[in-house]
């Protein structure tokens, strides 16, 4: 009960100083110059991360269906790990997207 | 993103917001705007677990073992079903003896995440789920929840031999590596989450947009083209609106197997 308590307030404070360090960070535009470069290697950074994650699943995806046609039996297990694996590197590309996100729009 | 305000947001800005605002005055926070302080995406989440309480206490006594009505049957294949992708198949396979405990966490967690995510389908709503407080908040709670079971099924000293590695020379290489692996997860539930529904937004909003130039240009270019381009404004969109529901879907159902795994990790015997 203690340690839940503890670790209540741990979760209020973290919430509390949350708040005001994210509304720090939105009120500073980038000179013009530097804006244009922005949009030009967000573009750049994000076929990239397409391209190499759009291999990447493929080739999971590959992989588990060639597995599911050697052994119907193992379907379950095959795809929770196929799932898991294809969010898990789908997850990459999303990183890229909220960089291009976060820099572009502010 | 920037949105109209919604009815609900309005209304419980009129019922709760001075309440709001005293407590947030309390807390040393000051509101962009001292009229709402209420945002409306928490406005709206709010509403989805008024309304989410509601319904399961009005469900749970419908619930019978020998007339189960269709609503029923719906939430059973939710729990488990054919393709063993229900929450209590997860909870068996991958945490294991044990496992169906976690289910009201882990159920709670994915379904508040599934109807945060479809809402928006319905004019009038946002989903709470594309700003990025709300799965912020979300994460946390798995991340504190598998944790703390963790710590409860092997105690500090065997929980923190889970961030050891195998062997112990490598503790010292492994323990940082856990520590960042395990604080990522936090940001990956997140930004996966968040990315996903601002995503399937922008992309209504672009064909949109790219439907009604490629209609007004033809217009003013030909009559006849414009009237067969009429529907691209209209339809389009629609193909996306069919996609975001399978994302909202899909996304949930990570954000229920996603803390699944975690409990399964944090409480298993020896890996």
């Amino acid at each position: 009960m203690k340690r839940l308590a503890t670790l209540a307030a741990l979760a209020l404070v973290l919430l509390v100083f949350a708040a005001p360090a994210a509304a720090q960070a939105a009120d500073q535009k980038p000179p013009d110059q530097v804006a244009m470069w922005i949009v030009i290697a967000s573009g750049f950074s994000m076929a990239i991360a397409s391209a190499f994650c759009g291999l990447a699943q493929a080739k999971a995806t590959a992989a588990a269906c060639e597995g599911l046609a050697r052994n119907p039996g193992a379907a379950p297990a095959i795809r929770f790990s196929l799932i898991l694996a294809l969010v898990l590197i789908e997850s990459l590309a999303l990183y890229t997207f909220a960089i291009v996100f976060l820099k572009v729009t502010y | 993103m920037e949105h109209h305000p919604t009815f609900i947001g309005d209304l419980f800005n009129q019922l709760f917001g001075g309440l709001a605002l005293a407590l947030m005055e309390m807390l040393g926070i000051h509101p962009h705007d001292p009229l709402r302080p209420i945002p409306d995406h928490i406005a709206i989440e709010l509403f989805i677990v008024l309304l989410a309480v509601i319904f399961f206490l009005w469900f749970r006594r419908q619930l019978s073992a020998d007339n189960p009505g269709g609503l029923q049957l719906c939430f059973e294949q939710v729990l488990s079903n054919s393709f063993r992708v229900g929450i209590y198949d997860l909870l068996d396979e991958i945490v294991g003896h044990h496992g169906r405990k976690h289910l009201a966490m882990v159920g709670s967690v994915g379904l508040f995440v599934l109807f945060c995510n479809v809402i928006s389908l319905i004019p009038g709503f946002i989903s709470p789920t594309a700003v990025h407080t709300v799965p912020l908040g979300c994460a946390l709670v798995v991340f504190l929840y598998y944790n703390w079971e963790g710590l409860r099924a092997h105690g500090p000293a065997g929980y923190g031999k889970h961030f050891m590695g195998p062997i112990l020379p490598l503790a010292p290489l492994m323990l940082p590596i856990e520590l960042i692996s395990h604080t990522a997860r936090l940001l990956s539930l997140t930004v996966r989450l968040w990315v996903n529904m601002v995503v399937s937004e922008l992309l209504y909003l672009t064909f949109l947009s790219l439907g009604l130039v490629t209609f007004t240009a033809a217009w003013e270019w030909n009559k006849i083209a414009g009237g067969v381009l009429v529907f691209a404004p209209l339809v389009f969109p629609v193909a996306f609106v069919a996609l975001h529901i399978f994302v909202a879907f899909l996304q949930a159902f990570v954000f229920t197997l996603l803390p699944v795994v975690y409990v399964g990790g944090a409480v298993a015997e020896e890996h």
